[in-house]
């Protein structure tokens, strides 16, 4: 894990949360690692990555697919060389519509970093709990997003030089289709590069 | 300094600082939008929403907004683009979901009445209402699309407002902050990065 030590986590967490003045001071009992897999992936594709695909707009060619399974998501990442725009698809295992990808979001794209969160919010997890999903452009230096969960610090790995997919049930506030995530991006030895909140609405 | 003279100075100064505080971050939202529960209605044509749809006309743009008034004036213009900063107007989604009266739940298809100035977005984006996002969207044949049907892409979506011949038609639209809500000629149509898209459920 990069030297990432279980007491930084902590203290990212205590301090995430501080910085979005909920008080902190909760005690974080687990951290959770997310899986990260990058593939090149030739157009038309099929299965669930197909699937994915057939919601945005490529349509040719070749495309870079970052994969992260989490706790609560997995999510596709997709961008194709030479294109202004970033996909995201975002699923919990609860289909929305029985389609097994129940957000999908779209970002534009300018020196790679997206100009909007991007924010998708029509996911729930098992329990109906409203899933938010939103985009965090990676500082120069970052090899991880850490998100303060409920009772857990979730990291999110970087991976191609792309956007970071992160999500979360707390600090969901659906009726104003808004969502406060509580971060911290962190390098490869799990020294905090910047913290604080991301506050995203639906939009565009 | 005694304990009730410190306390009194420190209350004192908290109450100023509120109030300086408050006066910098009035917004048009804050300063004239609500929270009112939305209305059922067992109807929805499309002619009475052309009606509430041409009210936004002139009132400004916000993204991820959803409140506005009727004096064809926005109070709020030149406000930075693609930032959410609490001024008139809805945009592209935000409006579309107002218009076509639905609900924020997802997996409910009825109607509900949303006042201009109640401050509404709902979960949708361009992009969900381009797919069919949610139980009161659908997709529509574009040539069949009529007034009141959408085009959608990726990041936008606008609602005929009169069909034009030539490829072109009348579209209302919450088009972006310098050109604001109102109707626009466009060739939505015959793009193909547009989708026709349908409300479900019109009663007349």
């Amino acid at each position: 894990m990069d030297r990432l030590s279980v007491t930084t986590i902590a203290c990212v967490s205590l301090l995430a949360a501080a910085a979005c003045g909920s008080g902190g001071g909760e005690k974080v009992s687990a951290q959770f690692v997310d899986s990260v897999r990058v593939r090149r992936v030739q157009l038309p594709a099929g299965g669930a990555v197909g699937r994915c695909l057939a919601l945005t707009s490529f349509r040719h060619g070749v495309v870079t697919v970052v994969e992260r399974r989490g706790r609560a998501t997995r999510s596709l990442t997709i961008a194709q060389r030479a294109s202004p725009d970033v996909f995201a698809c975002d699923a919990t295992g609860v289909p929305l519509e029985r389609r097994e990808w129940c957000g999908v979001s779209a970002g534009r794209l300018r020196n790679r970093r997206v100009t909007d969160p991007r924010l998708e919010l029509l996911c729930r997890d098992r329990l109906g709990r409203h899933v938010a999903s939103a985009f965090v452009n990676p500082l120069p230096g970052a090899r991880w997003v850490a998100v303060e969960q409920r009772r857990s610090t979730e990291l999110y790995p970087a991976a191609a030089g792309l956007p970071i997919r992160i999500a979360t049930i707390a600090g969901v506030d659906y009726e104003h289709a808004r969502a406060t995530f509580r971060i911290a991006q962190l390098d490869a030895r799990g020294r905090i590069l910047s913290q604080g909140c991301l506050v995203a609405n639906v939009a565009g | 300094m005694k304990p009730l003279a410190t306390f009194s100075v420190t209350f004192a100064l908290a109450l100023v600082l509120t109030g300086v505080t408050a006066a910098r971050t009035r917004t048009f939202q804050s300063a004239n939008c609500n929270a009112a529960a939305p209305q059922p209605t067992a109807s929805m044509t499309r002619d009475g929403q052309m009606n509430y749809a041409i009210i936004a006309a002139w009132d400004g743009y916000q993204w991820g907004g959803g409140c506005w008034n009727n004096d064809d004036h926005d109070a709020a213009p030149n406000d930075p683009p693609q930032q959410y900063t609490g001024g008139e107007g809805g945009d592209c989604s935000g409006f579309t979901f107002k218009t076509w009266r639905e609900s924020q739940d997802a997996s409910n298809g009825g109607r509900y009445y949303w006042a201009p100035l109640r401050n509404v977005h709902g979960p949708y984006t361009a992009e969900a209402f381009k797919n069919g996002s949610g139980a009161p969207n659908g997709t529509v044949y574009k040539p069949n699309a009529i007034a009141m049907d959408g085009f959608a892409s990726t990041y936008h979506i606008g609602l005929v407002f009169f069909r034009g011949s030539g490829g072109w038609d009348q579209i209302i639209e919450a088009k972006c902050e310098a050109c604001g809500t109102n109707l626009f000629d466009e060739t939505y149509r015959s793009q193909s990065a547009f989708s026709g898209v349908r409300r479900i459920g019109w009663t007349g």
